[in-house]
């Protein structure tokens, strides 16, 4: 057992109500840069959608992620050879159209225009060119859009799901959407680390942050081809790739990432995770069905003494695996098994586990009315058995986050379910009857979890959410810089001083 | 004893001569002659030149090479005499010993070639031969590299052979069959002499390459305008057909999805 530590993370979309404050926190504190405009390391997504960069998850156009060939992982980017011959035209990787072109708008008209008949107005200016330009799209451009024949039609996760319920899914009275924000996930098997030719990215070995070494970056964007998330990002002003970063200098002070820190509906969940690094290459090979349970294996129970044992001998301190027992991520994902990583078939293992989220009852309007095909009495109890009337097709949820496993997915919904099926019976007719009891009892839980589930959902405090473990970056310091010096200037200090007259 | 010492001296002066000869047929003899007689037109006369009393003067031109007009025996000669700076002064000293002693007895002088008549008429079999040498296509015997690796000679084709010594198209106009059987057999020039070092050329080859420049001295040497002018009109031939074949697939290139999905919206 070779037993590592992980940031790691959780996103409850249930609880997500796309307001992109993650997004914009993200966007003022690390990408407003020039060269980085376009980048958005932090985007929410409607879903079903395309996404940003436009239709991301066509891993035949991005040829993103690992494919087992022979019972061996190779990157889908290429091999070797063909690595060598694409060196400096590479197909598979996204263009600023995939993205969008990013802009600004011209403000200074506003104040400096000449007196005339109509009022000034501000035009969009290309903050590439800086040309004026006309508006084609958005890191969000199918916003809200989920019934959309352009956007969400042109969705990949439809694989699977019969034409009829996607005939459904765009009438308007049935269209259903949910958010899914993306944020870089520091796999544990990343691509983007294998395909990169410079040796510039790289896992930071205490906590599994995946950086980009700007120094040694040269450029070659096979990192961007090879990642199947698209999270990173080629800056073509300074010619090097950047990602996010998780926040790192944040971290080492105790803080959450900017985008944990910020969101409003407080879906972000952020801990340390203890894993079996032995085990990586044995759950990247699984079956394409087994991807999900193998990932889970690999992650450890940080009560285990055995584990501790093998912790500490591998350098983790008391505090650390204090944190991994605190860690309420290893809750979500291990204990109650609600989340699961986004498209474990890309086999990067990601480290972003997603609760997948609760959706309405399909229904139609007839005469005016609106009409549930479920009895509108007990509709909770009824869903809870006919998981495939949710507007949300099970197949959909499961080409997200389960490689089409549908199976993975049924046993959270019903237990997500339970939850919320439990509590209102409990906090609005303050009694529990025998067939909730029951019903609890199918989704293979128990009141006391429901009511831990519940409480970290719903009422969770701030240092509940976020166990940022000690980085003990004050001792680490001393070697470079003294302590008290070094601890007014976090993240402002100069890591290469600067030269006079330069 | 004095008799004794005297009897050395007289040994030491004939070991020491007999140094300088041999040292002088080492490093000398290949462009001056076995007799120093010279090259008329090439290589100037050392035996009866009044400069070879001057024995500083021998061996600071050994050492450290001449070049420029110079009058030898009523005959101008304008070339270059490499530095030898591996020739050590007391070898130096040796053959400028050995040339003094030389003095004004003349060496019949080798008859001069006729510079402006056609070389003798060669052995065109031989002369291939020497072509074939100077491209490489037939690999020198002891490993040196081919002469074309450098220099160019004759008329090769649109790509012409090395620039980076000298044209050698008329060398046997300059030198002579002997001029050029002496560089080629004791290689005197500063990079040939590395480039060759060890390796050296055997007599047959000398005479094949010989034979060859004898061949290319009388032709006109390369036609570089009207070879730079097929060079530029198949370029530009080759750059409209890739021009051509680009815009096929330029036109039949896969849009990404962005782009087809904001051409369906408009």
């Amino acid at each position: 057992m070779n037993v590592r530590a992980h940031v790691s993370m959780t996103f409850h979309l249930d609880k997500c109500i796309g307001c992109h404050t993650c997004s914009v926190a993200c966007k003022n504190l690390w990408t407003d840069r020039k060269g980085t405009e376009y980048m958005w390391w932090n985007n929410v997504e409607t879903r079903p959608g395309t996404g940003y960069p436009t239709g991301w998850e066509d891993q035949e156009r991005f040829k993103g992620g690992w494919e087992k060939k022979n019972g061996r992982l190779e990157l889908k980017l290429h091999s070797r050879a063909r690595g060598l011959a694409n060196l400096f035209f590479n197909p598979a990787l996204p263009e600023i159209d995939d993205y969008y072109e990013p802009f600004t708008f011209d403000y200074q008209h506003l104040f400096n225009a000449p007196e005339s008949d109509d009022q000034p107005v501000a035009r969009p200016i290309s903050m590439i060119t800086g040309e004026p330009m006309n508006i084609a799209a958005g890191p969000n451009w199918d916003d809200d859009l989920g019934g959309s024949n352009l956007y969400a039609q042109n969705d990949p996760n439809w694989a699977g799901v019969s034409p009829e319920i996607q005939a459904q899914m765009a009438e308007i009275e049935r269209v259903a959407f949910n958010y899914l924000p993306r944020i870089c996930n520091h796999c544990l098997n990343p691509a983007c680390v294998a395909a990169c030719p410079s040796g510039a990215i790289y896992k930071r070995a205490e906590d599994g942050v995946v950086l980009v070494n700007e120094n040694k970056c040269k450029g070659w964007r096979m990192c961007v081809a090879a990642c199947p998330y698209k999270k990173v990002y080629y800056n073509w002003a300074t010619g090097k790739s950047e990602k996010c970063i998780l926040c790192f200098p944040r971290l080492e002070t105790g803080q959450a990432p900017a985008c944990f820190h910020s969101c409003v509906g407080r879906i972000r969940y952020l801990g340390v995770i203890l894993y079996d690094a032995d085990q990586i290459a044995t759950a990247a090979h699984a079956d394409t069905k087994d991807l999900v349970q193998a990932q889970l294996n690999a992650i450890l129970d940080p009560f285990d003494p055995t584990v501790i044992a093998a912790a500490k001998e591998n350098g983790l301190g008391d505090d650390w695996i204090q944190a991994a027992q605190a860690s309420p991520v290893y809750k979500f994902v291990k204990v109650w098994k609600l989340a699961l990583p986004l498209h474990p078939e890309y086999r990067t293992m990601a480290m972003l586990f997603y609760i997948p989220p609760l959706s309405p009852i399909v229904s139609s309007i007839e005469e005016g009315l609106v009409r549930l095909e479920l009895p509108p009495e007990k509709i909770d109890f009824e869903l809870f058995n006919h998981l495939e009337k949710a507007r949300l097709p099970l197949e959909y949820l499961a080409n997200l986050f389960a490689a089409g496993n549908v199976e993975v997915v049924k046993p959270i919904l019903r237990k997500l379910l339970a939850v919320r099926i439990y509590k209102r019976r409990q906090s609005v007719e303050g009694h529990m009857d025998e067939a909730t009891l029951r019903l609890v009892e199918a989704a293979g839980t128990t009141p006391e979890e429901i009511e831990a589930i519940y409480q970290l959902t719903a009422k969770p405090t701030l240092a509940e959410r976020f166990v940022v473990p000690p980085y003990h970056r004050e001792m680490a310091v001393e070697v470079w810089n003294d302590p008290l010096a070094h601890k007014g200037e976090t993240g402002v200090g100069f890591i290469e001083l600067p030269v006079r007259g330069d | 004893m004095k008799r004794r010492l005297v009897g050395l001296a007289v040994l030491l002066g004939l070991a020491l001569a007999a140094e300088g000869q041999q040292l002088y047929s080492q490093n000398c003899a290949g462009c001056h002659g076995a007799n120093a007689q010279g090259i008329p037109g090439a290589f100037p006369p050392l035996a009866g030149n009044p400069r070879m009393q001057d024995e500083a003067y021998v061996i600071k031109v050994i050492r450290e090479g001449i070049s420029g007009p110079l009058e030898v025996g009523g005959q101008t000669y304008n070339g270059v005499m490499p530095a030898m700076p591996q020739v050590s002064e007391a070898d130096a000293k040796a053959i400028a010993g050995y040339l003094k002693g030389l003095g004004a007895a003349a060496a019949e002088p080798a008859p001069a070639p006729t510079a402006s008549a056609p070389a003798a008429p060669t052995d065109p079999a031989l002369a291939d031969k020497g072509r074939a040498l100077f491209l490489g296509q037939q690999p020198f015997k002891n490993g040196g590299a081919p002469c074309m690796a450098c220099h160019t000679a004759g008329n090769f084709g649109p790509m012409g052979g090395g620039s980076l010594g000298k044209d050698l198209t008329d060398l046997h106009t300059r030198l002579g069959a002997a001029g050029i059987q002496g560089v080629l057999s004791n290689i005197a020039f500063p990079v040939m002499r590395e480039s060759y070092k060890g390796k050296p050329l055997t007599p047959e080859e000398i005479t094949a390459l010989t034979a060859f420049f004898a061949q290319t001295a009388g032709k006109p040497g390369n036609t570089a305008t009207m070879d730079a002018a097929r060079m530029l009109f198949a370029g530009l031939l080759g750059l409209l057909v890739l021009f051509g074949v680009m815009y096929l697939y330029w036109n039949n290139r896969r849009l990404g999805l962005a782009e087809r999905i904001r051409r369906r919206s408009t």
